[in-house]
């Protein structure tokens, strides 16, 4: 039957070059909107580092009063309102954040040098002795200080706790914990150099990059700063009734000396309002839209020219079916076709997008550009990233390809061999 | 007159044989122009003047900073504090007008209420209402002495109003709660369409109403950020926008060279409005060059597909018609005739297409309102209430609209039936006699 497949392909060549061209094109913008879908796909099944799933923020508001306005007050303040939600009994733990935190807007960075690589590591601030690490569900790597007492560490200028990818990255092989950033370089100085002081299983600083260079520093509660309530829910407890409930007890006011609530919204909301503000979520849907229109017209364009080969291809569909030929053996024939098409076609798109792919790269999962070079993962990887996205493209083109063959094939087999050879 | 009467006699007659062919051939023909006007559209409601932001063209952002430690090792990067504005943006000179805002979401009711609004709540200084355009219904926007003392005033759009009080009539005067503080309007406007995000709100307060306005930055090395301002300024033309932004660098040519702070980056802002919905972020990377090409693929992608579509149908169809050709070639017809009867039927076909596109696209942009006009842009603002998102005549109806549907009409028609046609026709007048049908 493929010998048949391919003479047929011959003979029609230039009406089928149209078609073969389209396919070509088609494959190439395809792979550019494929790419990114399948890469963000992978992104969202690689582990947070943190549960978010019975997380929310509670917003707050401070009235400034005077006489109540040193540290101390306004820290007990900030302590009773946690308190008096840690108490409601759906609440497991609470801590406070300020304008940084997983998947907030504002961010700060620190610059680390790997070989002759410029590394920007998150650097997130953390309060001490206010339950973060429990509250946000972060554990520490086993061998080092645990999450509750790194957690709790007293605030000294320098001393970070960094996610394990990172202190593998810069200390390969060792515990990174007590070793300085930076303390092979010749100007290293030890006064001015962040030391480890703990190390935590990898954290994602943003829900829409793969890496974790994350490092946390502590510090004591400053009453200049606004900060915000995450909460944890116990297991079992329903988020969305929680919310409301919260929204209805603000509205009476929860308040404890110049610190109130403000409003309540659940965690996985701010990391989707969070996605929509970087523009990653409309990148992903315009590109699913193009893709979708692409596919739709050469769904089109497949159904259209074999379509108007249907009068053609019925006689000589009834001529082969008067030999003893089945029909599912004359849509098998169509199909083939469109399958052999698809995969010259596809094959030819994929080798010239490979020759912008290796100058321009392909789609990438860090945010960090200079981590790439460490990334163990297939995204990373070129050769296999080309592979699989490509893999991705064709099976999408066949499927579209086989649907749009597949009416008008299925009108050609139907012919009776009796019509078929009148005409002939 | 006649002669066109005659070929959209034909073409009907053509398009009622062939209902199957017709209809791909329409259906990819409005897939395209649908795609192509959808994004005009966008791009025609993202950039051009419409009310209240009427003097888009002339206005300018400046809505993060970024602080880098002197060594290079730490950096920080975020939106203006109330320092940032009040020792830097309000003391621009090169100015018509400069306002700093911020956006907030918040719970709105009357006192004693129990049913709370959640609203979108710009706390904003009186300039704002020289730089958009609002149309007041009642009352007048707070002033720069309510702004000065922190009076709780607000100004709400006439959609609020009916929500808090039942009517947005005589709703000056009357008081309401934002969160837990007690307002009183002073002014009410009609109701902006959240797709000029930029002067957006269902409430506008004076941000020194708030408590805490004035807090202090992220640390006193990095005063200017650590806030959630950002600021807007208008300037009369490009004169003056130059003059700004030599003030700026004037300005942070200074302050980094004090030693004081850290060292101030401002992002290569203020953004004009039109950078502003193509880059992401200020400081992101950007080319125009970049973006041009961009487009223009895009643009040749969305109409180059369908054009081979539709060429490989016509030349499909042309092969069905060599013989009715040759025929009228035996009987003296030109080819030039016939070509141009061919190009009036393909575009015959491709005009109920682009109408089919046009009104499709008009449908699409109003269902679809809530998340269709944010896909192309750089920067995207959480949106909690998509009833706000309001779509109005001559934003979707606009002249340009129109031209744009037309043209690519025509484009098309051109770049598909041409070709295929015009080899068609070449055929000797014996062979496409006897040629099989």
């Amino acid at each position: 039957m493929w010998k048949l497949i391919f003479r047929n392909l011959l003979s029609r060549r230039r009406r089928l070059a149209w078609l073969l061209c389209e396919i070509v094109i088609v494959s190439i913008v395809i792979w550019v909107f494929v790419d990114p879908i399948v890469v963000n796909g992978y992104i969202d099944t690689l582990p947070l580092g943190y549960d978010r799933d019975r997380l929310c923020m509670i917003q707050t508001a401070r009235n400034y009063d005077e006489e109540r306005s040193d540290t101390a007050s306004v820290s007990a303040d900030m302590r009773n309102l946690l308190i008096r939600i840690c108490n409601l009994p759906e609440v497991e733990s609470a801590t406070i954040v300020d304008w940084s935190y997983p998947d907030a807007i504002g961010s700060s960075s620190i610059g680390v040098h790997k070989d002759s690589v410029w590394l920007s590591v998150q650097l997130m601030p953390m309060l001490s002795g206010w339950n973060y690490f429990t509250t946000y569900g972060i554990h520490a790597v086993p061998g080092n200080n645990d999450a509750g007492e790194l957690q709790d560490m007293t605030p000294k200028q320098g001393d970070i706790i960094v996610t394990r990818t990172l202190a593998e990255l810069l200390f390969p092989g060792v515990n990174a914990t007590g070793h300085y950033i930076g303390e092979d370089s010749e100007d290293f100085e030890v006064e001015d150099a962040y030391r480890i002081a703990g190390v935590i299983e990898d954290v994602r600083p943003q829900s829409v990059t793969a890496e974790s260079l994350l490092a946390f520093k502590a510090y004591e509660f400053n009453p200049d700063l606004c900060y915000n309530i995450v909460v944890r829910l116990k297991d079992g407890v329903s988020m969305p009734r929680f919310i409301h409930d919260f929204k209805e007890s603000i509205s009476e006011g929860i308040q404890s000396g110049d610190y109130s609530c403000k409003d309540i919204v659940a965690y996985d909301k701010l990391s989707e309002e969070y996605a929509y503000g970087r523009g990653v979520t409309n990148e992903l849907r315009l590109k699913i839209i193009l893709s979708v229109f692409f596919f739709a017209n050469l769904l089109l364009g497949v159904a259209g020219v074999f379509y108007l080969q249907t009068r053609k291809r019925s006689e000589e569909a009834g001529v082969m079916r008067s030999f003893g030929a089945t029909p599912w053996h004359i849509r098998l024939m169509l199909l083939g076709e469109g399958w052999v098409l698809s995969t010259i076609g596809c094959l030819i798109g994929c080798l010239i997008y490979l020759q912008y792919a290796v100058k321009e790269g392909l789609a990438r999962a860090n945010g960090n550009v200079g981590y790439d070079a460490y990334d163990l993962s297939w995204v990373s990887n070129l050769p296999v990233h080309f592979i699989l996205v490509s893999l991705v493209v064709y099976l999408l083109m066949v499927i579209i390809v086989s649907i749009g063959i597949s009416i008008p094939a299925w009108r050609i087999s139907r012919v009776s061999p009796v019509e078929a050879l009148r005409h002939e | 007159m006649m002669h066109f009467r005659k070929i959209v006699r034909q073409t009907i007659v053509e398009a009622r044989a062939d209902k199957a062919y017709t209809s791909l051939y329409i259906g990819g023909v409005a897939l395209s122009i649908m795609t192509v006007l959808i994004f005009a559209v966008i791009y025609y409601v993202k950039m051009s003047p419409l009310a209240p932001e009427v003097n888009r063209d002339r206005t300018l952002y400046v809505d993060l900073l970024k602080y880098v430690s002197p060594d290079s090792s730490s950096s920080a990067l975020s939106a203006l504090s109330y320092r940032g504005v009040d020792e830097f943006i309000y003391r621009l000179e090169n100015v018509e007008a400069v306002s700093a805002k911020t956006n907030l979401t918040a719970t709105a009711a009357v006192a004693g209420s129990k049913k709370m609004h959640d609203i979108a709540l710009q706390a904003t200084d009186d300039a704002f209402f020289k730089i958009y355009d609002f149309v007041f219904l009642e009352g007048m926007p707070f002033n720069a002495s309510d702004f000065q003392s922190g009076r709780k005033v607000a100004v709400i759009t006439d959609r609020l109003a009916g929500k808090l009080f039942g009517t947005a009539e005589n709703a000056t005067g009357r008081e309401f709660k934002v969160g837990d503080e007690t307002y009183s309007v002073v002014g009410v406007i009609r109701q902006t369409s959240r797709l000029t995000r930029a002067s957006f709100a269902e409430a506008y307060i004076p941000y020194s109403s708030q408590s805490g306005y004035d807090r202090a930055g992220w640390k006193a090395e990095a005063p200017y950020v650590g806030g959630s301002y950002n600021a807007v300024l208008l300037v009369k033309d490009s004169g003056q926008e130059q003059a700004l932004r030599e003030e700026i660098n004037e300005f942070v040519r200074k302050a980094n060279a004090s030693g004081k702070y850290w060292n101030i980056d401002v992002l290569n802002q203020p953004r004009t409005h039109l950078l502003s919905v193509f880059q992401r972020f200020p400081g992101s990377d950007f080319s125009w060059t970049d973006v041009v090409m961009d487009n223009i693929l895009v643009l040749l992608a969305l109409l180059l597909v369908p054009a081979i579509n539709i060429s490989a149908m016509i030349g499909g169809r042309m092969d069905s018609r060599i013989s009715e050709m040759g025929i009228r070639k035996a009987f003296g017809a030109r080819r030039r005739t016939l070509l141009s009867q061919v190009m009036w039927e393909n575009f015959i076909f491709t005009l109920a297409g682009g109408v089919i596109a046009l009104v499709a696209a008009w449908v699409i942009l109003y269902c679809c309102r809530a998340w269709v006009f944010d896909l192309l842009l750089s920067s995207n603002e959480v949106i909690h209430d998509t009833s706000t998102i309001t779509v109005t005549g001559n934003m979707i109806f606009a002249p340009v609209v129109f031209v744009a549907a037309l043209a690519l009409c025509i484009i098309l028609n051109l770049l598909s039936a041409f070709i295929p046609a015009w080899r068609s026709l070449r055929h000797p007048i014996v062979s496409s006699i006897n040629e099989k049908r």
